[in-house]
């Protein structure tokens, strides 16, 4: 499902003492099976940017297609439903979602909703709960007793069970420890590679972009500053440092190295192994010298 | 040195489970020491934090807080010496401006109106925040949440300040924010503090480090002494500073570093002299 913003703007509260621009000259095309990662300060529309991917929020100027679905301002769109099941939204702290007595109800309870009989939900809860890395043995178990990252899972569950062909996620490893975050990241790549979903992730993390995504788009009070690969959005650090963005660690430690070795290294070093790749070459280069 | 806190072979086991969550735990903090405590999600840090301010009590051992024996009757006398601060900025505020949430604690404990603005003033003053005493605390950014929240525990003068991964669902700059002002406290007020959590910035602060790992504390010492753990706090699930790891990677491609480099400078310079000395004697 191809993802299209044209000149999209929104308003809230329009016509209202409160109203306020919160997103403008929005243009985007997210290709079907890509991954995203978009990247701001709080209160940068961030969040206004990932209501419109499903329907929630409207634009009030603009059009908004979302593969057969075109939502245009100021035009009521009554279909939304099946819309919604294509594109799932992760929100920040999903597990404050939980409500259900048990894992395997709260799992159901999208798919139910969207028709899927209970016996066949059920049926494959055990399939949704092994994508999230889950054992069966929470199954029966209320989502209540689990850990925070264990709930965490149960709600991502919920929303794979609907089986979107567009993932949103907001800042889905926020305050988990450092094995969670880094387990849960590869689970989203995985599901891009192997079910072919589309990605768009939200993220106050550099490393996270620089090492998942395809694109990032940096937003910057209201509107796109910034697209391209994360090769491209690296290579001008201080424009980052200027938005006062912070840069991943890797990038700051070879701008160190090219300040004091007086050298310039052929592209942006996004991961540690790229690093230690140039160092190496740099090393090499002196003893061949 | 002043013992502030006392824990002495203390065991937990939640209801319905098997396993201990936390097992003989015994350590001390002492007056004006920051001492932090890691381990990944379900290693009991979150559980040990409960029991010291008697939010659960613990199956077996005991808890002293500034000489106090913690138990039903004294709960309330030890959490006027315990203030700590939680995780979500948003489950702890009640009052309807950043004046009244401070106060609120306060009026619990019957103190008198001109001695409470006092304390409410100096704290504000204290975490930064005196500009926005009359600000509605939902309208405020993450950090500025948790800097109220410090405040509302610092107004009642408390021994010691647990803060119960404060810092975990702020975004970058509103963790900048809570650590300038802890450290700030810890500077100025010789505040002494206990910080859960798994941000390597936040360890690197401390003077000491509790490392848990099912329920046992695994580790303990500076900063630098856990971090020389290296490959071992990863099995544990933890992080490792980025120069450190970056240290240990050069190493196995034979870059011949002397040590693990716990920050960027340090790494940077000893690679430059590596460098310069090899250009000396290709050069010779």
């Amino acid at each position: 499902m191809d993802i299209v913003f044209r000149d999209v703007e929104h308003r809230y509260q329009v016509n209202t003492p409160f109203e306020k621009r919160a997103l403008y000259d929005i243009h985007v095309d997210i290709r079907s099976g890509s991954y995203v990662a978009v990247i701001g300060h709080t209160g940068s529309g961030k969040s206004t940017f990932l209501q419109h991917l499903n329907g929630l929020l409207q634009p009030t100027k603009g059009t908004v297609h979302l593969g057969d679905y075109t939502i245009t301002a100021g035009k009521k769109e009554k279909q939304l439903k099946p819309l919604r099941k294509k594109v799932g939204i992760v929100f920040q702290f999903p597990e404050h979602q939980l409500f259900e007595e048990t894992v395997e109800k709260d799992i159901c309870f999208g798919p139910m909703n969207f028709g899927m009989k209970e016996e066949d939900a059920k049926a494959r809860v055990r399939e949704w709960l092994t994508l999230v890395g889950l054992s069966e043995d929470v199954r029966h178990k209320s989502p209540f007793a689990l850990s925070g990252g264990q709930m965490r899972r149960v709600a991502i569950a919920g929303v794979l069970a609907m089986e979107p062909e567009v993932l949103v996620l907001d800042e889905p490893t926020a305050g988990l420890d450092p094995r969670g975050r880094k387990e849960m990241m590869e689970m989203f790549a995985s599901l891009q590679q192997q079910k072919r979903m589309t990605i768009v992730l939200v993220t106050h993390s550099m490393e996270e972009a620089a090492r998942y995504a395809d694109e990032i788009i940096i937003m910057h009070q209201g509107t796109i500053v910034r697209r391209g690969t994360p090769e491209q959005i690296f290579r001008h650090v201080d424009d980052l440092l200027h938005l006062g963005l912070d840069v991943p660690e890797t990038i700051l430690f070879q701008r160190a190295i090219e300040q004091k070795f007086g050298v310039q290294f052929d592209a942006p070093c996004l991961t540690m192994e790229d690093i230690v790749q140039s160092l190496q070459m740099l090393f090499a280069r002196v003893k061949r010298t | 040195m002043e013992v502030v806190v006392r824990v002495e072979d203390v065991s937990f086991q939640y209801a319905n489970e098997n396993i201990y969550a936390l097992q003989n735990i015994s350590f001390q903090v002492y007056k004006g020491e920051w001492v932090t405590i890691v381990g990944h999600n379900g290693s009991g840090k979150s559980t040990l934090a409960k029991l010291l301010i008697g939010l659960l009590p613990s199956t077996s051992g005991t808890i002293h807080v500034c000489g106090i024996p913690l138990n039903e009757e004294t709960v309330w006398d030890v959490r006027k010496r315990l203030g700590i601060v939680f995780q979500n900025p948003d489950n702890q505020f009640v009052g309807t401006t950043v004046q009244d949430d401070v106060a609120f604690g306060l009026e619990n404990q019957g103190i008198q109106k001109d001695e409470m603005s006092k304390r409410i003033n100096e704290a504000l003053k204290k975490v930064k925040m005196e500009d926005f005493i009359h600000h509605e605390p939902h309208r405020l950014s993450g950090g500025q949440k948790q800097r109220v929240a410090i405040a509302s525990a610092i107004a009642l003068q408390p021994n010691v300040i647990i803060l119960d991964e404060a810092t975990s669902m702020l975004d970058p700059s509103g963790k900048k924010e809570v650590l300038h002002v802890m450290e700030s406290l810890r500077r100025e007020h010789h505040m002494t503090v206990i910080s859960i959590t798994h941000d390597l910035n936040e360890v690197a602060k401390a003077d000491r480090v509790l490392v848990m790992n099912k329920g046992r504390i695994v580790l303990e010492g500076t900063p630098a002494h856990i971090f020389s753990y290296g490959s071992k706090l990863e099995q544990m699930g933890l992080d490792l500073p980025f120069s450190l790891q970056l240290s240990q990677q050069l190493k196995q491609k034979h870059i011949p570093l002397t040590m693990d480099h716990l920050n960027m400078e340090g790494l940077v310079s000893e690679l430059w002299t590596l460098y310069s000395a090899m250009s000396n004697t290709v050069t010779k």
